[in-house]
């Protein structure tokens, strides 16, 4: 038996929900064990946004167990195995459910919180936000998904996807490109949907 | 998944069919699927989705009724009449709601729902997360002799909404389904039943002893009431909604709801597999045969609950009276405010059981603590366009800081915040008038306003309205009427002019009749889009005496964009631009419709070394409030348009 935990974090309007669902589809089609919660009090007006999705996967001969196979919504401190950070101060507020085990995507674009405005704070700058972060892992990457969103499809809204994409590309979730984009096609999703995870793979592996 | 697509999943019949759903989505497959016929709700967060749901499945289900009502009791009242016929009946509700409901409430429990079937699905709120305040609505179960569940995920919430059903039939007393926010808002698998044709109300009969609670008939429907609570502690005894996780340890738990699954996963995090433990469905009454068996082999009880410690003193209460020889903790090992989580119940149970956790808690804690010190809390803020943030603009530009303001609950909470800062208490729905009211009869040499929104003003605001007005409060009331219920949802008010399933009707009500009626005599609408008249009708109000009211009416900019954006994105495609820009060489750099006005769609931008603001245009909604607020001589702000010729094409 096997626990896989992914949180999605950015800001109202940003997708979040939206890659969370799919993560979710696409696990109960592979036969996982899935539980998540989202956190979006306030997402329409530019609050946080979180996504919590976990899996309890389980070996052929397995049968479910509650002893070992309930989980809470929540994930507990540091277990999560990857974060898709969709702006990158979101990151530093989630870095509790990180550890050295951990995978961190960090967009590198960044809203500005109405706070910084009125008392004229200075948010510290993606990179330094990643450095920050690679104190607790070592697997921290930044990625453009912003700027190459809005080059690729003219606006933001596909970087939920790109960020998927590069995720999918690391080789380390339970989930292969065809899971995704199956479970894209069911919900209803465009092409676009998948070109953007097609294009966010190949940012990665040009990285590598 | 389009709201087509879910509705289509939502209500298949195929029994055994395994989708993934909200908590709240599995109450209303639960309903469904227990033939409710009747359902009744006041939006609130964390359980508006069941209402909302239903406003859009109503009327695939012949037979099945929705409304959105004006307010929880209101909603529970219109309920119980519909169960009161013989109808299935469920009311939702967040936890505070039942504040506003406990009057119908404590006496419905005296009647008793039959010959239909009430259920109270109600979200609470542990840690605040979108109320003012966490309270432990157990105690109104307790407080009521009204049969309370609890369930602990999706799967759960489906189940005991139908078991909740078939209770509250059986036992003739309405049962209280009360989820946490992680639970409503949560996701899991779900495996569906059978759906049943909606459970009708069919004839009122006339039962003078059962319904009409007044003098004797009162009394002794107390003690029916104390008789069929008892039959809810036999039922409960048999119930498998309590299920014992069996184990051969001395030191046994006891839990229920979200707290089950952060027990089970502290306990599989600290590998310890040998604990009994005991999951209350029903909560409320706790059955003492069960208490009694679970505890034979244990010397100790551990109780992990979120919030109060309920089920604590009433296991402890059970053992006391039962003579139990076993020791029971709680509460002094977790904390009874908050949110619980898997890290503090490891944290309560390490402590109780003098066991090591496998993380170390400090280190994660040091290192998050270190890193999370450079974020910038996100407040929310009020939208691009946002009517409230130019109402509020206004007034402030009028009165300065130097004004009392009684805030109130809904978006305009946010006026607490910067840049405005204009919010000096928040209680409860309706209370900011009230309290207001008070401080006038007072404080005489500052003007005092308050807010409240349309939604907040039909729920809670008119009782405290005449009463102001009777008694000669001193004050002005600015009812922010964006139409929409927006806080939770833009669910539709009586005056927004769309029926409860979103057909569209005239208004049923008009706001400034209502106040008119409520005899104010200073009655002012204004349009917060258009500063100057706005600014003019808060200092005329400032001029009078008494109660005044303002009305600033204008759709909640969200609303007003869903219909607004195609058609501007459609006039694009035919090369029609229209859009907002502000001017860098005209621009001063005032900052006041970046700062004090502080729109979201205006940001700042750096160029060859220099600041600058522009506009965002895929966030502007053209609201014009900028442009009219700009301080540069000849503002810096302006609409262009961009091949307007080609509009009279
Ligand atoms: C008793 C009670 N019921 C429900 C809620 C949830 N709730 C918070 S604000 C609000 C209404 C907001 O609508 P409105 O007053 O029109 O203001 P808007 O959000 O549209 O600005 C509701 C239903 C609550 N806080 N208390």
């Amino acid at each position: 038996m096997k626990k896989y935990n992914i949180l999605v974090a950015g800001v109202g309007g940003q997708g979040v929900i939206t890659v969370g669902r799919l993560l979710k589809r696409a696990g109960l089609r592979k036969g996982y064990i899935v539980v998540g919660t989202e956190t979006r009090g306030a997402s329409q007006r530019e609050g946080p946004v979180d996504s919590a999705v976990r899996y309890v996967i389980l070996e052929d001969d397995e049968k479910f167990d509650p002893r070992r196979c309930t989980l809470s919504p929540i994930i507990p401190m540091g277990d999560a195995d990857m974060v898709m950070c969709l702006e990158s101060n979101e990151a530093l507020r989630v870095s509790e459910y990180i550890s050295s085990k951990s995978y961190v995507l960090i967009n590198d674009y960044q809203i500005l919180p109405t706070r910084a405005r009125s008392f004229g704070l200075k948010m510290p700058p993606t990179d330094t936000i990643a450095n920050l972060l690679k104190k607790i892992t070592p697997n921290v990457r930044v990625v453009n998904a912003s700027a190459v969103s809005e080059r690729e499809f003219g606006d933001l809204t596909k970087v939920n996807m790109i960020m998927l994409g590069v995720a999918l590309a690391l080789g380390v979730m339970p989930l292969s490109f065809e899971d995704i984009e199956v479970t894209l096609r069911e919900m209803g999703f465009s092409e676009d949907n998948i070109r953007a995870i097609r294009i966010g793979m190949k940012l990665m592996e040009g990285e590598v | 998944m389009s709201m087509e697509e879910f509705i289509e999943e939502i209500l298949v019949d195929e029994p055994g069919k395994k989708v993934i759903l909200s908590g709240n989505e599995a109450i209303v497959r639960g309903a469904i699927e227990a033939g409710v016929s009747f359902v009744t709700t006041y939006p609130g967060t964390p359980a508006s989705e069941i209402g909302d749901i239903f406003s859009h499945i109503c009327r695939k289900i012949s037979g099945l009724y929705f409304e959105y009502s004006t307010n929880e009791i209101v909603a529970i009242e219109t309920a119980v009449g519909a169960a009161w016929t013989g109808a299935r009946a469920l009311v939702a509700m967040k936890h505070v709601g039942l504040n506003v409901a406990a009057d119908a409430f404590f006496t419905i429990c005296y009647s008793g729902p039959n010959p239909g079937a009430l259920v109270i699905a109600h979200g609470s709120d542990p840690g605040c997360y979108s109320s003012q305040n966490e309270q432990d609505n157990r105690y109104y179960a307790l407080h009521a002799h009204c049969p309370l569940v609890q369930p602990s995920n999706p799967q759960e919430c489906k189940d005991f909404t139908i078991a909740a059903f078939e209770m509250s039939e059986k036992l003739d007393l309405p049962v209280i389904l009360d989820a946490n926010m992680r639970t409503l808002h949560g996701l899991g698998e779900v495996t569906y039943g059978p759906i049943n044709p909606p459970r009708e109300g069919k004839r009122f009969v006339r039962s003078q002893f059962k319904y009409v609670n007044a003098g004797f008939v009162a009394l002794s429907n107390k003690k029916r009431l104390l008789d069929r609570f008892r039959k809810a502690e036999e039922y409960a005894e048999k119930s498998d909604l309590n299920r014992v996780f069996e184990g051969g340890s001395s030191t046994g738990i006891i839990t229920a709801g979200g707290a089950f699954n952060y027990v089970m996963e502290a306990l599989d995090s600290l590998g310890l597999y040998d604990l009994p433990v005991l999951k209350l469905g029903i909560v409320h009454p706790i059955p003492r045969g069960l208490i009694k068996r679970f505890s034979e082999n244990l010397e100790r009880i551990i109780v992990v609950e979120e919030l109060e410690g309920f089920i604590e003193s009433d296991v402890k209460r059970i053992a006391f009276e039962l003579g139990l020889d076993v020791e029971i903790v709680g509460k002094e090992y977790f904390p009874a405010y908050g949110e619980l989580n898997v890290d503090l119940v490891v944290q309560g149970l390490s402590k109780v059981l003098g066991v090591k956790p496998k993380k170390n808690y400090d280190e994660i804690r040091k290192l998050a603590t270190e890193v999370k010190s450079k974020y910038i809390p996100r407040d929310p803020i009020f939208c691009p366009g946002c009517p409230h943030r130019a109402t509020l603009y206004a007034i402030k530009k009028v009165v300065g800081d130097n004004a009392i303001f009684g805030g109130d609950i809904g978006c305009y909470t946010l006026a607490a915040l910067p840049p405005f800062n204009m919010t000096d208490f928040v209680i409860c729905m309706g209370a900011g008038l009230s309290i207001a009211a008070g401080i006038s009869h007072i404080i005489k040499d500052k003007p005092i306003i308050a807010f409240i929104g349309d939604s907040t003003f039909l729920h809670a605001g008119i009782p405290g309205l005449i009463n102001a007005v009777y008694n000669n409060a001193n004050l002005i009331l600015v009812i922010l009427d964006n139409r929409w219920v927006a806080m939770t949802g833009h669910q539709p008010t009586p005056a927004t002019g769309i029926s409860s399933t979103h057909e569209p009707t005239s208004p049923a009500v008009k706001l400034e009749e209502i106040v008119r009626a409520c005899g104010v005599r200073f009655v002012k609408v204004f349009d917060p889009y258009n500063v100057r008249s706005a600014m003019e009708a808060i200092s005329e109000a400032l001029e009078h005496e008494g109660v005044r009211v303002l009305i600033a009416r204008r759709e909640c900019a969200l609303q007003a964009e869903r219909r607004e954006k195609p058609r501007r994105l459609e006039l694009q495609k035919r090369g029609i631009a229209a859009y907002y820009i502000l001017e860098p060489e005209r621009c001063q750099m005032c900052e006041e419709c970046y700062k004090n006005f502080g729109c979201p769609a205006i940001k700042k931008s750096i160029i060859d070394g220099e600041e600058i603001l522009y506009i965002e245009t895929a966030r502007c909604t053209h609201c014009d409030v900028c442009r009219q607020i700009c301080k540069s001589g000849g503002p810096a702000i302006r609409k262009t348009i961009v091949n307007p010729h080609l509009l009279g094409v």
